[in-house]
């Protein structure tokens, strides 16, 4: 079988020229490799602030395949904990969620408070009295932080600060999640489901594929889901924001364009949208947005849009749909998925959102559906013999030079970061992707691939 | 389990009486607040209700004189169940700042 | 607890249930849409969490995997119908296996349904099925003669599903 080390030497090879080596949609020692050095050392996407509103309300999530539990303690300080009891390593915590101020382990009766602090254990004086409980207390993940919300952790101490791993990203995650004071909020716990596909295929597609919408969700447009037409959905940015992180983004020409302003959401919400957060440029950026679609490498994606489950009641509306992809093995994804809205909604637009999303980007959502049926003969061919025998190469060589119509914006032409591209008939964004991915997967411990594209 | 018989979809609940309320949610993450409960003697009087958050639930004691009041875990009223009454003589003559000097052992 | 039916009702409902799901593995869901169900139809299917015993069987009251009206579910007819719905083409086969149906009586010509549900899925070659288990609670509203569906609660004994989507009928 191929190695992880032959494969990303393919890659390192071959990216430039728009090849990517299909075994690293199924090989195992590629996977093997990625737990540890993307899933151990990336910022990775935890859940949202709204989710641990109160003091002692807690949630089971994953940093690779492994859980933690994200609380706010008593303090009201956010703490990512690994859901091991440092006596014997058993999983302290094993509903889903819950609100609490101190965790009980079931096996010897450890008792730890929700910053993850060793607090007692039944009969200590004869058990361990002279036993320092520093040191004893639920492992951390090296850091934490949240943006807009977004609660990020890593498990890297040598990682960069959050915003700087985010880089240009930031600016873009402001269009959608900075309108207001009052920000946005999850509603209610994610949806989970697996899929027998590899998790890359999913960030990818968030990267920016907007090439597929014609013919895998052709489907949506016959009914009317969908208020812009394929080809005109097609003229618009794909935005490599920084390295790894890319975004497909249309808007209007202008502000008095007909169409969806501010991703589509209601009007009567856009009117409390302002400067307090973001500014006057970027609130115009906003103002005259519809779609963004992107992934924060590796694994979290975001998809703000004007979206119907029923077009012959209900115009499009804006929704916000946040995921990750999990991994579960080189040829399994659990996906997470939950949908926002800002704070200040009325009761019906919330309901109104949520239908929307719910009805179109979820498992049984008209446009979720039908991707997993591609994705999962991916990681076939991506775990396949024939693939390693002929040494198969995927193409990702649209809008290289030469190759579409695609053409590079002027920087003084762009009001935000990033390398940007017009018409969306290129995958320079998913080439972002695995550009930082090769980086990372062969990068020595401590080190850091740039994260920014100076020079 | 019975589910509720109604069409309408509540989420993230306790979000303005009417429909058309553009509220926002308070600070501190209660989403639902049982109706109180009262227990009071000549000195003073405490409001309890069970309150909700997003991920669980906890027991608030209100002291309506102050305007404070605490939320109180599960884990926490199983300890306060544990004390002895000295113990909250204690936490008085903590608060009034005239605890009696002890040795402190481990 | 419940208020009896006569044999008579109940033999009408297991009837009605058997009928439906011809109507679902056979892919004749036009049909079963505008014979059986009515048009102020809720379809839901709620998410499930796993909880401590205390607080219950996990299932959210507020957030769904689905959450149909007579509108959106036309609309999932209409894709299916559509020659481009790739989730359903080539179409999943798919069986429907109802068993322990409670009925009582709800006042008004409704009917309180419980079923057990046992869906059979294969995709393509596939050897090994998917399976999903769970419970729908069903309110059918008699008029003009016939059964309708008012309302489904669908309880599936999954917190995450492991089918790789929700492009079927429960």
């Amino acid at each position: 079988m191929q190695t992880a080390d032959d494969l990303l030497r393919q890659l390192g090879d071959g990216l430039d020229s728009g090849e990517v080596p299909a075994g690293l949609f199924g090989n195992a020692d590629v996977y093997r490799q990625e737990l540890r050095r993307l899933f151990g050392r990336c910022w990775v996407f935890i859940g949202h602030e709204s989710e641990l509103e109160a003091k002692g309300d807690y949630v089971l999530r994953k940093i690779g395949e492994d859980k933690f539990i994200a609380v706010r303690d008593e303090r009201g300080e956010i703490n990512v904990l690994f859901d091991a009891c440092r006596h014997r390593g058993v999983q302290v915590c094993r509903a889903d969620s819950g609100n609490t101020s101190h965790f009980r382990c079931p096996y010897h009766g450890w008792i730890y408070d929700t910053a993850g602090n060793l607090v007692g254990a039944p009969l200590w004086r004869n058990a361990f009295k002279g036993m320092d409980k520093g040191g004893n207390g639920l492992a951390r993940a090296a850091k934490v932080d949240s943006y807009h919300g977004l609660l990020f952790a890593t498990l890297d101490p040598s990682a960069p600060s959050l915003p700087e791993y985010l880089g240009g990203m930031t600016w873009y995650l402001d269009l959608l999640f900075g309108l207001n004071e009052h920000g946005v909020e999850v509603m209610g716990p994610p949806q989970r489901f697996v899929i027998d596909a590899n998790w890359k295929s999913g960030a990818e597609n968030f990267c920016g594929d907007d090439y597929h919408l014609g013919t895998l969700h052709r489907s949506v447009w016959e009914i009317g889901a969908f208020p812009i037409p394929f080809a005109a959905n097609m003229m618009g940015y794909h935005v490599q924001a920084s390295p790894g992180h890319s975004l497909s983004f249309s808007m209007a020409e202008s502000a008095e364009e007909p169409g969806p302003r501010f991703f589509g959401f209601p009007d009567a919400l856009a009117e409390t949208f302002d400067t307090s957060r973001i500014s006057e440029r970027q609130l115009d950026v906003a103002r005259r947005s519809r779609v963004l679609v992107g992934n924060i490498f590796p694994n979290f994606s975001i998809l703000a849009l004007p979206m119907t489950e029923d077009g012959g009641n209900h115009p499009p509306v804006g929704i916000i749909t946040i995921r990750t992809w999990q991994p579960l093995g080189p040829g399994q994804v659990e996906v997470w998925n939950w949908f926002c809205c800002y704070k200040n909604v009325t009761a019906t637009e919330r309901e109104r959102a949520y239908k929307a999303g719910l009805g179109t980007f979820s498992m049984g959502g008209s446009f979720e559906m039908d991707d997993a049926e591609p994705w999962i003969t991916i990681g076939r061919t991506g775990r396949s013999v024939a693939a390693e025998a002929t040494g198969f190469k995927l193409n990702y060589q649209m809008g290289m030079e030469g190759i579409g119509i695609s053409r590079p914006v002027d920087p003084d032409e762009w009001p935000g970061p990033g390398i940007v591209r017009w018409s969306r008939y290129e995958e320079g964004v998913q080439r972002n992707l695995f550009r930082f991915y090769e980086r990372m997967m062969t990068a020595e411990p401590g080190e850091w691939p740039a994260l920014r594209f100076d020079g | 389990m019975d589910l509720e018989l109604t069409g309408r979809v509540a989420l993230g609940g306790g979000r303005g009486d009417r429909d058309e309320e553009r509220a926002v949610n308070s600070q501190d993450g209660v989403i639902k607040r049982s109706e109180p409960l009262g227990i009071g003697n000549e000195f003073t009087g405490v409001e309890v209700r069970k309150v909700w958050t997003r991920q669980g639930e906890r027991l608030e004691i209100a002291l309506p004189k102050t305007g404070r009041s605490i939320l109180l875990d599960p884990m926490q009223l199983e300890i306060l169940i544990a004390q002895e009454p000295e113990k909250f003589t204690e936490l008085f003559a903590c608060e009034l700042g005239s605890e009696e000097e002890r040795e402190s052992y481990e | 607890m419940s208020v009896s039916v006569t044999s008579e009702t109940y033999a009408e409902v297991v009837q009605w249930l058997h009928d439906e799901s011809e109507l679902l593995d056979d892919g004749r869901e036009r049909e079963w849409l505008e014979e059986m169900v009515s048009p102020d139809v809720v379809y839901q299917l709620p998410l499930r969490q796993t909880v401590e015993r205390a607080r219950g069987d996990g299932f959210t009251r507020e957030t769904f995997h689905l959450d149909e009206t007579y509108g959106s579910l036309e609309a999932r007819v209409m894709r299916n119908e559509t020659a481009y719905a790739w989730a359903e083409d080539p179409p999943s086969r798919l069986r429907h296996f109802v068993t322990n149906v409670r009925v009582d009586e709800a006042g008004d010509d409704r009917l309180r349904v419980r079923s057990n549900l046992l869906i059979f899925r294969t995709r393509q070659d596939q050897t090994s099925p998917q399976l999903l288990s769970g419970e729908r609670r069903d309110e059918l509203i008699r008029g003009e003669g016939r059964l309708r569906l008012a309302r489904r609660t669908i309880l599936l004994d999954h917190t995450v599903i492991g089918t790789h989507n929700l492009s079927i009928f429960f």
